[in-house]
């Protein structure tokens, strides 16, 4: 089966194995009164202070189900591996193969058995007394995001790149009948391709900095003309967006033009070496905002682009976090499908590479950004603002700071006017969903 | 409101270069129209809107934000299947020169006229050749026309050019700002069935298209010698156009009943002792000029560039064969050679011609100033001189001191 194929895991158990009490064993317990044997593990290794429910993690590839000898183990469409206890002969090479004490056997019964985690309403969840065990509704999610990635696996973008994440996702949700765009960029990568070889299914276009719009523009209009409803996404970065770029798209935004524009925002010309851009953060380290004895780091704050295409009138405007995916997920399906004119994404992605972070770290930078209120998630719906996701307890901006080198030369007072200037623009969302929203 | 039907008979109708360039645009039946407004071509696309308003042009309009957008939806439109058509001049040209690149780099067939205008600064609107002398190595096909007549006929040669499948590149139309774009002529205006017989070798279904049927990637990333292979098959096409312009020269005429001419014009060329070269309407004060002179007893004769990229040398090379001298008029200045733009490209071309031709440069009608027909006789008279063996500098500006 090729990379990418096997069915997606929707709804899944989880396990804080921090939250697991030693000599528990209630998951087991509650287990084996449901099914036969406990599919469950409680371990309890007090040596290396290990206490925690183990159970099938419902492998993408199943070793268990490469080794079964009789075909008994398959993986369902759901995603869960499940065994036909009727062709199983109890040979018990499933519970061999799997490394991760997945599969147990019942000696009375003669066969395996494994979690196949009840279809959906698992025993042993509201048995744990703590809530160490849990089930995730990550149904809507993965069904979101649940289409065959378009972009073939190993073009590498910098490891642990949150945009690469973010542009597989969007074009999974966009489906097939999608023409997708991109400029001069790091992500372009993607969609442009390299010396004759495609690096995506779909068709592509890779345009100018300057002229992506209007390119969208001539394309989705001869489409229109045509009678297809294909959609034109484009996934470019905030210097093409938010400055050489910018006119281009302002008037494609103010002529209506029917396609879904993506600025990821990783607040700089990431792919020439980290130079400043307008969306840049005032006090951030760059190579064009360098800190020496007369200048530390940018000058200026960061040009807020999504509330400027919000005044422009586009129908529906949204800021998204690769931090929060179903939040995106939501904008994106809306976004879709408007087509009285253009819909704009502008999407928080650090780059841990130009911001001087751990290789781990975008993902938690982005959360921080919005829980600090430096990145507020919100969405403007034919003139309708809101908050998606409020932040009434921001935590302090020094959480955010910490994780980056861009910001390490900032004192407590440069600091603190950071975390000011975030709760500034926070407050000027919420004024403006308050005059601008439901009612 | 009464909508009559469009008066596409052949009767000859009098119209400006702008009139006749969109009357021109509107017989090739554009899917989309880009349009950004600049002088002296405002005009044309005002005439087409007032078409799409009275619903004899069905197409998508786009009203850009500026010229870099206008080529850009363009393009666009073409990659994605369409007939498209934008138009500029000047400044226009130079701000959408990265999509100008783009537009022949991804070998784009649409067709974009120019009204032709000097460039800032220092700052003017007046007619000049040197927007489209800027941009001569952009990869474009360029044309430059005489007369109101040829820019419609030169509109459709060029859609028919451009779209085929030999060619595939996009085509400059140009014509002089305001001595054509504002000069009303009898012009002929041929039949739609004409015109769409001419036009039915090309078009849609005809070339690979964007669609996610059978994706593709425009605008592919290509480095070293994938890259010089897209640049040799450009250069290869360019050159298959002189080819090509010949031949359609015989389709045009049996469509049309009139030739349309081809890369170079003739003018008193035969038994001419000296030819003087050039481009655009200024050639029809130097016809007039080399008719005076023939008076005097001077044997001039003119080719008058109609194709200027790519450059028909060898034609112009077996025009430029035995003659005494060669006179060349330009428009526009080549700073870097200290003369015209025109007059380089000549003088490359004479290193082809087995013995050496006195060669002389006229600049003059800059910034709109009047190439009166004494100055051209002037030039005529200095080119014979000339190849009687007088000196003189290689570069006369015209008209200056």
């Amino acid at each position: 089966m090729a990379v990418g194929e096997s069915p997606v895991l929707r709804d899944t158990l989880t396990i804080d194995f921090g939250a697991c009490p030693p000599g528990c064993r209630a998951c087991e317990a509650a287990c084996a009164r449901a099914r036969t044997v406990p599919r469950v593990t409680a371990l309890d290794l007090p040596a290396v202070g290990f206490h925690g429910a183990v159970v099938c993690g419902q492998c993408g590839e199943p070793a268990c189900r490469d080794a079964c000898p009789t075909g008994a183990i398959v993986k369902g469409e759901d995603g869960v591996v499940r065994l036909d206890e009727a062709r199983c002969v109890g040979c018990g090479a499933c519970a061999i193969a799997c490394v991760w004490g997945g599969v147990t056997y019942d000696v009375e019964a003669g066969r395996a058995a494994k979690c196949d985690t009840c279809d959906g309403r698992p025993a042993c969840v509201p048995a744990c007394p703590t809530g160490a065990l849990g089930w995730l509704e990550t149904s809507s999610l993965a069904r979101r995001f649940g289409r065959p990635d378009p972009f073939t696996p190993g073009i590498g973008l910098c490891p642990g790149c949150a945009a690469e994440l973010a542009i597989r996702l969007v074009f999974r949700l966009a489906g097939p009948d999608t023409i997708a765009f991109g400029a001069p960029g790091c992500a372009v990568m993607l969609v442009t391709g390299l010396n004759g070889s495609a690096t995506t299914r779909l068709p592509c276009v890779t345009g100018l900095m300057t002229n992506t719009p209007a390119l969208m523009t001539g394309v989705v209009r001869q489409l229109r003309r045509q009678g297809r409803r294909t959609r034109c996404v484009a996934f470019v970065g905030d210097g093409t967006t938010a400055d050489v770029g910018f006119q281009s798209l302002s008037g494609a935004v103010e002529r209506g033009e029917p396609v879904l524009y993506i600025c990821y925002d990783n607040e700089g010309y990431m792919n020439t070496g980290v130079q400043r851009s307008s969306t840049t953060q005032r006090g951030a380290r760059t190579m064009t905002t360098p800190v020496g004895r007369e200048r530390q780091g940018k000058a200026q704050p960061a040009k807020d682009v999504p509330l400027l295409m919000a005044f422009h009138g586009a129908p529906y405007v949204a800021t998204a976090s690769v931090a929060f995916l179903d939040d995106f997920a939501t904008k994106l399906e809306r976004a879709l499908a408007v087509d009285d004119g253009l819909a704009y994404i502008h999407l928080y992605s650090p780059c841990h590479v130009g911001w001087g972070a751990p290789m781990d770290s975008a993902i938690e930078i982005a959360r921080r950004a919005v829980e600090t209120r430096v990145f507020p998630l919100w969405e403007a719906d034919h003139g309708r603002l809101r908050l998606t996701h409020p932040v009434p307890h921001p935590r302090p901006i020094d959480d955010f700071v910490e994780l980056m080198g861009r910001f390490q030369h900032l004192g407590p007072a440069e600091r603190a006017a950071l975390g000011r200037a975030a709760d500034e623009r926070y407050r000027r969302i919420e004024a403006l969903g308050a005059a601008l929203g439901d009612v | 409101m009464r909508t009559r039907a469009p008066r596409t008979d052949g009767n000859l109708r009098v119209m400006d270069g702008n009139k006749a360039a969109a009357w021109g645009v509107l017989l090739c039946r554009p899917d989309l129209l880009a349009s950004y407004p600049i002088s002296p071509q405002t005009p044309l696309l005002e005439q087409l809107y007032k078409f799409r308003a009275e619903g004899r042009l069905d197409a998508e309009t786009v009203e850009v934000e500026g010229e870099n957008s206008a080529l850009s939806a363009a393009v666009g439109a073409v990659a994605a299947g369409g007939r498209a058509f934008t138009a500029t001049s000047s400044m226009g040209l130079m701000f959408m020169y990265d999509a100008y690149l783009y537009a022949s780099g991804q070998r784009v067939p649409v067709v974009m006229t120019v009204a032709t205008r000097e460039q800032c600064a220092p700052h003017t609107v007046s007619s000049g050749q040197q927007d489209i002398m800027l941009v001569k190595e952009g990869g474009w096909i360029q044309l430059i026309t005489e007369s109101c007549q040829e820019i419609l006929d030169s509109i459709l040669v060029a859609y028919r050019l451009a779209e085929d499948p030999t060619i595939q590149l996009p085509i400059n139309v140009c014509y002089d700002g305001y001595y054509l774009s504002h000069l009303s002529e009898p012009v002929r205006v041929p039949t739609q069935e004409a015109v769409d017989r001419f036009l039915a070798a090309v078009g849609v279904g005809k070339r690979p298209v964007l669609s996610t049927d059978a994706p593709l990637s425009f605008g592919a990333f290509v480095l070293g010698e994938l890259y010089a292979e897209y640049r040799y098959k450009h250069c290869q096409a360019m050159q298959r156009a002189l080819d090509l312009v010949a031949a359609l020269d015989g389709e045009f005429e049996a469509a049309f009943g009139r030739p349309w001419g081809g890369s170079i014009e003739t003018y008193r060329a035969e038994d001419a002792e000296v030819l003087l070269v050039g481009t655009g309407s200024a050639c029809g004060t130097l016809k007039v000029a080399i008719d005076r002179m023939r008076a005097e007893g001077l044997a001039a004769g003119l080719a008058r560039i109609r194709m200027f990229r790519p450059f028909p040398r060898r034609r112009l090379a077996e025009l430029m064969r035995g003659r005494r001298a060669v006179g060349v008029l330009d428009r526009s200045v080549c700073f870097g050679w200290n003369a015209g733009h025109l007059y380089v490209d000549v003088r490359a071309t004479a290193a082809d011609l087995d013995a050496r031709i006195p060669l002389v440069n006229f600049v003059g009608g800059l910034a709109g100033a009047d190439l009166r027909r004494e100055l051209l006789e002037d030039a005529v008279r200095t080119t014979v001189a000339r190849g009687r063996g007088e000196p003189g500098p290689e570069v006369v500006w015209l008209g200056l001191g």
